[in-house]
């Protein structure tokens, strides 16, 4: 470790211009080097990396006592007395260090990333005077966001209590849960019975297409369209972007224009040629030719991981070609590995995206219907439906059918949501991430 | 040692040449098919007329464009589709963008109950519209509404949320309702990256809630703000406002453009021979969108708000 301090001091050029900073880790503040990637912290003993001015700022003398004693009160246990003069060093210089560095590296460098895998100084805390909680303002948004909370929650409730609810008892009982008092016939699931004979004996598709679908099929197509799609889309916005970000040919410029081109024109109406081609080359109405439609890369999630990888330093790469490395193995064993987080984001928010969409699913592949479609066939739907195990045919139009149907809908993406809300949430914010 | 160029890989080897080629053709083929030609086929289609009924033969002429004119039930449905767009577009941006900065100035505040309001606010985002508007719409239908709702029940009236008189409010009621998740979570985002030193100073001069959110809060958001107002702009023609999952394929009185055009091509079913008059429609919609979209953008770079 003494070796590498040394290695690091001498790497320092003395003519480079200084900065105070942070250190992430045990909050030291610290002089570090605007030109150099990476710095070594003696008190954490801990080398971070950082691009070019990002994570850096400059703290004026008078704030700078005050910095450091919260620093080495609440971080660290060995206080600093004064800005240390720290080694900087750039990761070519001494490879083992960076390798040493990547993962943390990583993190700092790139504009996005997930909560978890961040190494930033701690963000002072913002702390809101009481007199200043409780204004107006406040007061009234506190009363309308109960109001919204509470209706919302209603909405999602009363459909839940009306899945196990026979067809017949809503008239009665329209609100609350399936009860057995006064003829009533309590839980039944009656309900998902006449979906499953709905979805056999109903017709789905198009003009030209098949007539019955099986519900076990219909959760196949969803499955496959909504995979299917958000891991094409994600893929292919992921290597342009990549090859936009990384190359310095005039092409990659021509991408990048092109994506930003094609987000500020908005074209209305284009859907009808897009079924006419697709027609004309045997893709309408096929599992595939969705697929090709969506292997796209224009769209704000290009420049999502355009950024990412432009934050990502050249040195890598550069180090790595030293090495003999190829641009294949660039691409895989070294960038790609630093974007995973940003793109199980995006395939994951794709994902709800199209498992949600019933639109697209009816326009360019109808034969093929998605639960989203399927819900949409039931809402319109007020035919009469023999169910097993019950002797009179069941109206579609009952609302407990309705809401075991949005309940089949939205469950799975419930469940992701409640497990992956900090990813969702925390990594969002304009152009679809936090950059 | 292979020669590099100091910002991007960009070496002149044939390998890294032949491997970025070879990466970027089929993307690069896919835009130029399913994006470049399919425009200037829907710009082509909107001269085709099938007078025969069949695809192949087809002659060019105007009457996709003059069909909109001359076609009295189709020139009241279109007239009556792009007015509910720009009706909706301004209720949605009078009273869902207001609401959506205030609800993300509480939650910025870090008031009480502001994650919860924050993740509770989110969920509409993530649940298909088609759930919550065949939830809402049975809610106000059949419980609230409606000959045996608990509100007919409880004025001794009536109420029918969904007559001719009240489909269209209510329909905008639920998109508003529904529309918070992603503007709040982006505004609350860029909030959080607000300096509290810019806060703290201004309150140490004096400012009180409304001045903090007026002069400090609103600046320093508004680039998020244009964004919104300008994709939202863009979007105004293209924009169902949930139409389908509400009313199905009835009620044209209260339908969007963005419907109205979906629905052409969604009922001629991969029938080219249908879809000349939506194309043409289109077509003339994105010529007047588009010089709109970029004076929008322009007028708000000059009167908008500036970071500082």
């Amino acid at each position: 470790m003494q070796e590498n301090e040394k290695l690091l001091a001498n790497s320092a050029p003395e003519t480079e211009e200084k900065l105070t900073t942070i250190c992430p880790g045990c909050c030291t503040a610290m002089r570090v080097s605007d030109k150099k990637y990476a710095y070594y912290c003696p008190v954490c003993r801990k080398l971070f990396a950082l691009k070019k001015y990002r994570n850096l700022r400059e703290v004026a003398p008078a704030d700078l006592a005050e910095e450091e004693t919260i620093a080495s009160v609440e971080v660290c246990e060995t206080p600093a007395e004064t800005p240390m003069e720290m080694p900087v060093v750039a990761p070519v210089a001494m490879p083992e260090a960076a390798s040493v560095a990547t993962p943390a590296a990583a993190s700092v460098a790139t504009p996005v990333v997930t909560p978890a895998a961040t190494v930033t100084p701690k963000k002072k805390k913002r702390k809101t005077p009481q007199h200043d909680k409780f204004s107006p303002l406040t007061v009234s948004m506190l009363v309308i966001l109960s109001v919204y909370v509470a209706i919302l929650l209603f909405l999602l409730l009363w459909a839940v209590m009306q899945i196990f609810k026979h067809p017949m008892d809503f008239n009665k009982n329209p609100i609350w849960f399936p009860t057995t008092k006064n003829g009533q016939k309590g839980f039944t699931f009656v309900n998902f019975n006449a979906l499953l004979a709905f979805s056999e004996t109903t017709w789905m598709g198009s003009n030209s297409g098949r007539i019955n679908v099986g519900f076990f099929e219909i959760i196949v197509n969803s499955l496959s369209y909504a995979l299917g799609g958000s891991l094409m889309n994600a893929a292919v916005t992921c290597l342009v972007a990549y090859l936009a970000a990384r190359y310095n040919y005039f092409y990659s410029k021509i991408l990048y224009g092109i994506v930003i081109v094609v987000m500020v024109i908005p074209i209305v109406g284009a859907q009808a040629s897009e079924v006419e081609i697709l027609t004309a080359i045997g893709l309408w109405n096929t599992r595939y030719g969705f697929l090709v439609l969506k292997a796209g890369f224009v769209g704000m999630y290009f420049l999502v991981f355009y950024e990412t990888f432009k934050g990502i330093p050249m040195t890598y790469s550069e180090a790595a070609m030293i090495d003999g490395a190829s641009d294949w193995c660039i691409m895989t064993k070294i960038c790609l590995p630093l974007v995973t987080n940003v793109f199980l984001t995006i395939t994951l928010i794709t994902f709800i995206q199209f498992w949600n969409d019933y639109q697209m699913a009816l326009l360019y592949m109808p034969s093929y219907p998605t639960l989203a479609y399927f819900l949409f066939k039931v809402q319109e739907s007020s035919t009469k439906i023999a169910v097993p195990g019950v002797k009179y045919k069941i109206g579609m139009d009952r609302p407990p059918i309705k809401m075991m149907a949005t309940t089949v809908l939205m469950t799975p993406i419930l469940i992701l949501f409640i497990a992956l809300h900090e990813r969702l949430m925390g990594n969002l914010s304009i152009g679809g991430i936090k950059g | 040692m292979r020669k590099m160029k100091k910002a991007g890989l960009g070496q002149n080897t044939f390998k890294s040449k032949l491997f970025y080629t070879l990466l970027v053709l089929l993307p690069s083929l896919q835009f130029l098919f399913f994006y470049v030609f399919v425009n200037l086929n829907s710009f082509a289609l909107a001269f085709k007329i099938f007078p025969t009924g069949i695809a192949k033969e087809f002659e060019w002429g105007w009457d996709n464009f003059t069909y909109w004119f001359t076609n009295q039930v189709r020139n009241t449905e279109m007239k009556l589709a792009i007015g509910n767009s720009l009706k909706s577009y301004a209720i949605s941006m009078c009273t869902g963008l207001p609401l959506g900065l205030f609800f993300s100035y509480y939650m910025f505040k870090r008031m009480p109950g502001a994650k919860l309001f924050r993740i509770l606010l989110f969920m509409p985002s993530i649940l298909s519209a088609a759930v919550l508007a065949t939830i809402y719409k049975n809610v106000t239908g059949l419980v609230l509404g409606g000959a045996n709702g608990l509100l007919s029940k409880w004025t001794g009236e009536v109420i029918n949320f969904w007559d001719a008189e009240h489909r269209y409010t209510s329909m905008m009621v639920f998109c508003v309702f529904a529309s918070f998740g992603t503007s709040v979570l982006m505004y609350t985002n860029k909030m959080d990256a607000i300096a509290p030193e810019i806060i703290e100073s201004a309150h140490l001069d004096g400012a009180n809630g409304v001045k903090e959110f007026w002069y400090i809060v609103l600046p320093q958001i508004f680039s998020i703000m244009q964004v919104f107002l300008i994709s939202g702009f863009a979007g105004i023609f293209t924009n169902q406002y949930n139409f389908m999952m509400l009313f199905g394929y009835e009620q044209p009185d209260v339908q969007p453009l963005g419907f109205l055009l979906w629905r052409g091509v969604a009922r001629a079913g991969g029938n080219t021979t249908q879809m000349g008059p939506y194309a043409a429609l289109g077509l003339i919609i994105t010529f007047i969108i588009v010089p709109l979209t970029f004076l929008l953008r322009w007028t708000l770079g000059k009167i908008g708000w500036k970071e500082e």
